[in-house]
């Protein structure tokens, strides 16, 4: 502890470089924060409780082909199936078509939707008006809370899949999993759509979690030979696709990370290499007076870790602030907005912060520390 | 008292009415020698050298002649090529680094030409430096650190960095900063080599109380013969050779 303040000193000895170099950090941790918090997020997505107790039917082609209704009946007719809601993605602009107004929409059966989400939380009341008022709507809290939603407000989205702009009674406010999602009547828009009849997909709920293996391949095997076959999966599966979506972007953004950790490690030890060599006479001088060379390389090595450590803490700190106090998380796409910086990401940005403090000053600390003292004098005589 | 030359040709100095006393520093055949590439080039050749406790001794000599080096060699920062380098019965030439470092921290106290304080340190701080190698409390280190001040008589400015300071006053920071451990020798390279003249005297003044009054030994380095005419003797260094003739400059008796 007696070496701290000459260890803080010699950090605040050149200001204007520590406070880039802290910032170059930072940058760098900020960056692994956000990926992690990337990644987070789309773990974040099929952690919807009972997930385990539901199945997705879908087309086996894409999610922009859709089935019959008539499947329905048929699926329901499975042994281990209890109940199931048909679910169509509505995909509709509320007010501006930015990251800030985009959230999900699905026009559901108002009735069995709840039978295969029991999580949604919401009260008889609303649940009543819901599902009496074909133009009714209901909204997670989160939704409320983020656009001012009152009940009774009307809700304007616009599909740009279909020419339909779908004025919506908000009836109710639910909590539960995932809040950010809004559910309105599928007879609704059947009917302005000139009543098609399809259904993007099916969500199932089974009697157990160990029905599931039997359920899908039986479902699916009932509509193999149809003009639309389906593929049927667990919720986390379906959950899973989207990401796997987007595998080669979380490839990108890893190896943008490590680019940059690795560029900011470069700077990070030209700097202290810098500092280092600006200071041989005064490490010689150290050393003359009994300074062993495992004490000055600790010395040189604790700054380049103490400034490293200051540009994690600038960098999780500021990851935090941006993403969930200021809320930016909230103007990212769709499926970036439960973006959160967990104690394991603090730890991580802390961790990768040191490392790049180690790494940057391991040779020059080494290089300082072994420097002959009579050269490190002569220098300046 | 200062002896130069071998077992065969020793030549004591010592004042008339001195008793012979022992010996703190005893250089025996010390050779140094420098390589830059291929070629090797001497610089101290055969060196034999006593210097008793309390000796105040300048060391002159052309640039390049090895003074600075043979200076190195006695506060330990550099190992000679052959020969020994008894200290206080420690032959140091025999030490490894780590011994060599503690070995210094405990014996050598350094004064530079160029002072070498650390500028972001205050001038308690660059005088505290030393001690923090030392098991002491802080309290105490404190105690030191002001005592070595006062010694030097920058007490009041102890919250100064070197910046704040001019270079007489650095110096002297220095000089503290080379006392406060209260080391057996202090060796001093043209310690007024950058100061002006009233600067340099009051300098020269300090060490030589430092040597009177706390009977340090002092090697102090010099082109300067005024600077010389402070000490007790002074050596001649001349092509790695160590005499007393020759360059010995003439002591004025009024520094006596």
């Amino acid at each position: 502890m007696k070496f701290l303040r000459l260890i803080i000193k010699n950090v605040g000895r050149n200001k204007r470089r520590t406070v880039l170099t802290v910032l170059s950090v930072s940058v760098s941790v900020f960056l692994l924060a956000t990926m992690q918090a990337v990644l987070a997020s789309f773990e974040a997505n099929p952690e919807s409780t009972g997930g385990e107790y539901r199945l997705v039917v879908r087309r086996n082609t894409t999610l922009a082909d859709a089935m019959p209704e008539a499947y329905g009946p048929k699926i329901l007719q499975v042994p281990g199936v209890v109940a199931i809601s048909p679910a169509n993605w509505f995909g509709g602009v509320y007010k501006e078509d930015k990251p800030f107004y985009t959230f999900a929409q699905f026009y559901v059966d108002p009735k069995t939707i709840f039978d295969v989400h029991p999580e949604i939380q919401i009260s008889p009341q609303e649940k009543a008006a819901f599902q009496q008022e074909r133009t009714a709507a209901i909204a997670g809290k989160k939704l409320f809370d983020k656009y001012g939603w009152k009940l009774g407000d009307v809700v304007e989205v616009k599909t740009p899949y279909f020419d339909l702009n779908a004025r919506l009674n908000l009836r109710g406010m639910y909590t539960g999993p995932q809040e950010d999602t809004l559910f309105f009547h599928r007879a609704f828009v059947e009917e302005a759509l000139g009543r098609p009849g399809l259904v993007g997909t099916f969500r199932v709920r089974l009697d157990s979690p160990d029905s599931a293996p039997r359920v899908m391949e039986e479902v699916d095997r009932m509509f193999f030979n149809s003009t639309a076959p389906t593929k049927t999966e667990t919720e986390a599966a379906f959950g899973a696709m989207f990401i796997s979506m987007l595998g080669n972007v979380k490839g990108l953004i890893a190896g943008v990370g490590l680019v940059v950790v690795f560029t900011i490690t470069l700077i990070g030890a030209n700097t202290m290499a810098m500092s280092a060599r600006e200071r041989f006479t005064e490490v010689a001088v150290m050393k003359a007076l009994g300074f062993r060379p495992g004490v000055v390389w600790a010395l040189i090595l604790s700054e380049s870790v103490l400034i490293a450590l200051l540009g994690g803490v600038v960098g999780v700190v500021g990851a935090k602030v941006i993403y969930q106090f200021i809320g930016l998380g909230d103007m990212m796409p769709l499926f970036l907005q439960n973006m959160k910086i967990t104690a394991g990401t603090i730890a991580l940005g802390m961790g990768l912060s040191a490392l790049i403090g180690f790494v940057s000053g391991g040779i020059p600390a080494w290089t300082a520390a072994r420097i002959r003292i009579v050269d490190g004098l002569r220098r300046v005589a | 008292m200062v002896v130069i030359g071998s077992a065969q040709t020793r030549q004591r100095y010592v004042s008339e009415n001195q008793e012979m006393p022992e010996t703190l520093i005893n250089l025996v055949q010390v050779t140094k020698h420098y390589r830059r590439d291929t070629i090797e080039i001497p610089v101290l050749d055969n060196i034999d050298l006593e210097i008793a406790p309390g000796e105040f001794l300048a060391l002159m000599g052309p640039s390049g002649s090895g003074k600075t080096t043979l200076l190195n060699l006695i506060a330990g920062i550099d190992k000679p090529n052959s020969g020994r380098i008894v200290i206080d019965g420690k032959d140091i030439a025999k030490l490894g680094e780590q011994q060599l470092a503690k070995w210094r921290a405990r014996h050598v106290g350094f004064i530079f030409q160029l002072y070498n304080l650390i500028p972001v340190l205050s001038a308690f701080e660059n005088v505290e430096l030393p001690l923090l190698l030392t098991k002491l409390s802080k309290k105490k280190r404190r105690d030191h650190v002001m005592t070595a001040l006062a010694v030097v008589g920058l007490e009041d400015r102890e919250r100064h960095y070197p910046r704040q300071l001019s270079g007489g006053q650095e110096q002297r920071v220095a000089i503290a900063r080379a006392i406060v451990t209260d080391p057996t020798l202090l060796v001093a390279d043209e310690p007024t080599g950058d100061l002006d003249a009233k600067s340099a005297e009051e300098i020269l003044d300090l060490l030589k109380r430092l040597n009177e009054e706390f009977h340090k030994t002092i090697i102090m380095v010099t082109h300067d013969p005024r600077a010389a005419s402070h000490a007790h003797s002074v050596l001649h260094l001349e092509k790695g050779v160590l005499s007393k003739s020759g360059g010995v400059y003439e002591v004025p008796a009024a520094h006596h």
